[in-house]
């Protein structure tokens, strides 16, 4: 370019074509310098009137699109050191932001509340001092806290980012089954039973609040934010969340949040749980006002309950969690263990057509020795004692059983859980048995009959069975009608078999595809099918099998007592 | 000129930096959404995409080597967004329609180029050129955006724009000249010579 070169103006004219501009396209014609000017001058003119001319993909990006559920609310483009990158859906009290904290590098949820926090230290320090309480609890069935502060005059709370739905995103119209439902209350127990034992209250259980993450996990979110919040909120904070969910306590008193304690959670269980499996919570009511007098008086309908056709154990635990009175209900973690078993319960009945064929096909034979030492605890069968010759034996060990031989019979089973046992002799005639029941820290001890008097085994000869059911007791007529009057099939006389989960084990030494292996067969799907009517009744099946034959002239009898 | 016009790429590596964090964001969120729409995934997902990938970035930043080359930025930032969907769409459990056919794509690893395709070209250059020509309106005199939208943008002849303004023609040129020449330098700042294509 030289001193006769053109000015940025006239090069701009004749790379738009303009009439007027022809001395400088002449010129260009010799001059390089300038010739390549103008060409990239109509390229970026080109690019400029290209993309001004399609404004429907200039309006997709410009606008950036509203995340669905978000609601309009101030714009933060930081808070504190946390970038935004987004907003979500509105938490009651919060506004809620997705943010990436630029140092930490990992997504977070934070949430403004859209009070402002109290001005005075007392109420600040206690804030704190509850979110740093929540900071500690780390476990995979909630969300991560990881920072509380305030901005703006307003408290924050920085939560672990979760990608799933809410329950109420997840059962929108549709209900889960009664199996699916106590899996998901009993991992929401599990870790409100987590939290309670570290003295954190949940204070706000509904199916808003229950997630199911992208793995399919439960998620208990929101924790501790409700009492965090009526802290910031000073005395004058009232009763929030839907009253549907609310605990009777909290609505009587009109208290805040921050009053909550832990039965207010196992309410909060309770109702979730009737909300899954009628679809409506249960003080659900036309009005907020006639929902807020039912939850006042406590007063839960629990016929939409029975009408969903709830099974019956499943029914009594959610009446005992939405108890009206706080110290009747059970605890989350009795909630846990008892929803664990049930779960455990309701799986296995669909599963045992299947299992038990399968089994019975493939028959586990098990060495008997040494299977003493290994018993599992809770669900171990019936464990039968043999006194024989002064010395007390296990079955197994002395098998076949022989009549005159006396014989305890001990089983451990959840504390106070009821159980009914029934004793079906070769002759196919039941008998309850009386049990003494020794109460334990982690198990009670069952036992028949009472250690110093065994009882004495009665003829005829054949198999024997003991069944043991917990569950609550049912009438003696239901009972008999669970067995049938036929006499069991004959066992080999060195094999015993276990019943339990609907599972049979024979245990003893057998040849596969012989004739014993026939009759083991045989006897595994009479249990099997006694099983199937017993737990129609009965949270839990265990039972014992075993071969008992007539005392022969070897065999010292112990004489009368 | 090049070195401030580059700054807020080589600000936003510094994660403390976190005024440079939110410009970066409100520049790039409206692309990468705009973009994760397009391959066919619903909105609330995209959101969550969309987070993550500027969750990846606040390492990935850091450690990337600035290099002034057209291009390189973007298809850089494509690979990184590229990465974040594939492994998204990995973790789901239950999958779209949408999110399996860009698995089945991608999954195997040998369709992976270093070469972004067209879509996130396009929605790039166009999203740098918004933003230019926001900055450069926002700045200018009334007058001369006058000028330059309606000789530039608009081909309407300078003649016509110079009576309505009462300006000479020149006048129009110069004006146009000038703000094309702002537009160009944020083109820059962002590695996107505005001539390039």
């Amino acid at each position: 370019m030289n001193e006769s070169c053109p000015s940025d103006e006239e090069l701009l004219a004749a790379a738009t074509e303009d009439a007027g501009a022809s001395q400088i396209r002449l010129h260009a014609a010799d001059c390089e310098v300038c010739r390549r000017r103008i060409e990239q001058l109509r390229q970026e003119v080109g690019a400029l009137r290209s993309f001004s001319r399609s404004p429907v993909a200039l309006a997709e990006l410009t606008e950036a699109p509203a995340d669905p559920g978000a609601t309009a609310r101030p714009r933060h483009e930081r808070i504190g050191r946390y970038v935004v990158v987004g907003e979500l859906g509105s938490g009651g009290q919060a506004d809620v932001y997705r943010v990436v904290d630029p140092e930490l590098g990992r997504p977070l949820v934070l949430k403004l509340s859209r009070r402002a926090a109290p001005n005075d230290d007392v109420h600040r320090d206690a804030a704190i001092a509850e979110g740093r309480l929540l900071a500690t609890l780390d476990h995979p069935g909630l969300l991560r806290v990881f920072d509380v502060g305030v901005f703006d005059g307003r408290p924050f709370l920085v939560l672990e980012y979760v990608t799933g739905r809410n329950l109420e995103q997840c059962y929108d119209g549709r209900r889960p089954s009664p199996g699916d439902a106590a899996r998901l209350i009993g991992d929401v127990a599990r870790v409100l039973a987590y939290a309670h034992g570290r003295g954190v209250v949940h204070g706000d259980v509904t199916p808003r609040n229950i997630m199911v993450d992208a793995d399919g996990h439960t998620r208990l979110i929101d924790f501790g934010l409700a009492r965090l919040e009526s802290i910031w909120q000073d005395e004058t904070g009232t009763v929030g969340g839907t009253p549907e969910f609310l605990p009777p306590e909290l609505v009587a008193t009109g208290g805040p949040r921050k009053h909550a304690g832990p039965s207010g959670d196992v309410f909060g269980l309770g109702a979730t749980l009737y909300w899954l499996l009628t679809g409506r919570g249960p003080f659900a009511a036309p009005t907020v006002l006639e929902s807020l007098e039912h939850a006042r008086r406590g007063e839960v309908d629990f016929k939409p309950l029975r009408a969903a056709g709830v099974p019956h154990r499943l029914l009594r635990l959610c009446e005992q969690a939405l108890a009206a009175d706080p110290a009747r209900r059970p605890t989350a973690a009795d909630c846990a263990g008892w929803l664990r078993h049930w779960s455990a319960r309701f799986t296995d009945m669909r599963r045992s057509t299947v299992a038990i064929i399968a089994l019975l096909a493939a028959l586990v034979l098990i060495e008997t020795a040494g299977w003493l030492s290994n018993k599992p605890a809770v669900q171990s069968v019936p464990e039968i004692l043999v006194i024989r010759n002064n010395e007390i034996v296990n079955l197994s060990n002395v098998l076949p059983l022989r009549t005159g031989d006396r014989v305890t019979v001990t089983f451990d089973v959840s504390p106070g859980e009821p159980v009914t046992t029934v004793w079906l002799d070769a002759a196919g005639q039941l008998r309850l048995l009386p049990t003494i029941r020794t109460t334990g820290e982690k198990l009670d001890d069952i036992k028949y009959p009472e250690a110093n008097h065994p009882a004495r085994v009665a003829p005829p000869e054949g198999t024997d069975m003991i069944f043991v059911c917990r569950g609550d007791p049912i009438s003696e007529g239901e009972l008999r009608a669970c067995f049938t009057d036929l006499a069991p099939p004959a066992l080999p006389d060195v094999v015993l078999l276990h019943l339990r989960r609907s599972q049979i084990e024979a245990r003893g030494p057998l040849p596969p595809r012989s004739a014993a292996a026939a009759q083991v067969e045989r006897v595994g799907e009479f249990m099997k099918q006694i099983d199937v009517r017993l737990r129609l009744h009965f949270e839990g099946v265990r039972g014992v099998a075993f071969p008992h034959r007539a005392a022969d002239e070897d065999s010292d009898d112990d004489a009368d007592d | 000129m090049l070195e401030t016009r580059l700054s807020l790429l080589e600000r936003v590596r510094d994660p403390a930096d976190a005024t440079a964090w939110s410009e970066f964001v409100v520049l790039y969120r409206p692309l990468l959404l705009a973009y994760v729409r397009k391959r066919g995934i619903n909105e609330h997902d995209a959101h969550d995409v969309v987070q993550e990938v500027f969750t990846r970035l606040v390492p990935a930043l850091a450690q990337f080597r600035l290099d002034h080359r057209c291009g390189r930025f973007r298809s850089w930032l494509w690979q990184v967004t590229h990465a974040t969907l594939t492994d998204w769409a990995r973790r789901r459990t239950v999958r779209t329609r949408a999110e399996k056919e860009w698995l089945d794509q991608h999954q195997d690893g040998s369709s992976v180029s270093d070469h972004p395709d067209n879509d996130w070209d396009e929605l790039y250059r166009r999203r740098i050129l918004d933003v230019a020509l926001k900055r450069v309106r926002e700045t200018a005199q009334p007058t001369s955006w006058a000028c330059f939208e309606g000789r530039i943008l608009e081909d309407r002849p300078a003649a016509e724009i110079a009576s309505e303004l009462g300006l000479s023609v020149n006048a129009v040129y110069v004006n146009a000249s000038r703000l094309l020449s702002r537009v160009r330098d944020e083109c820059d700042q962002f590695a996107e010579p505005l001539d390039e294509k």
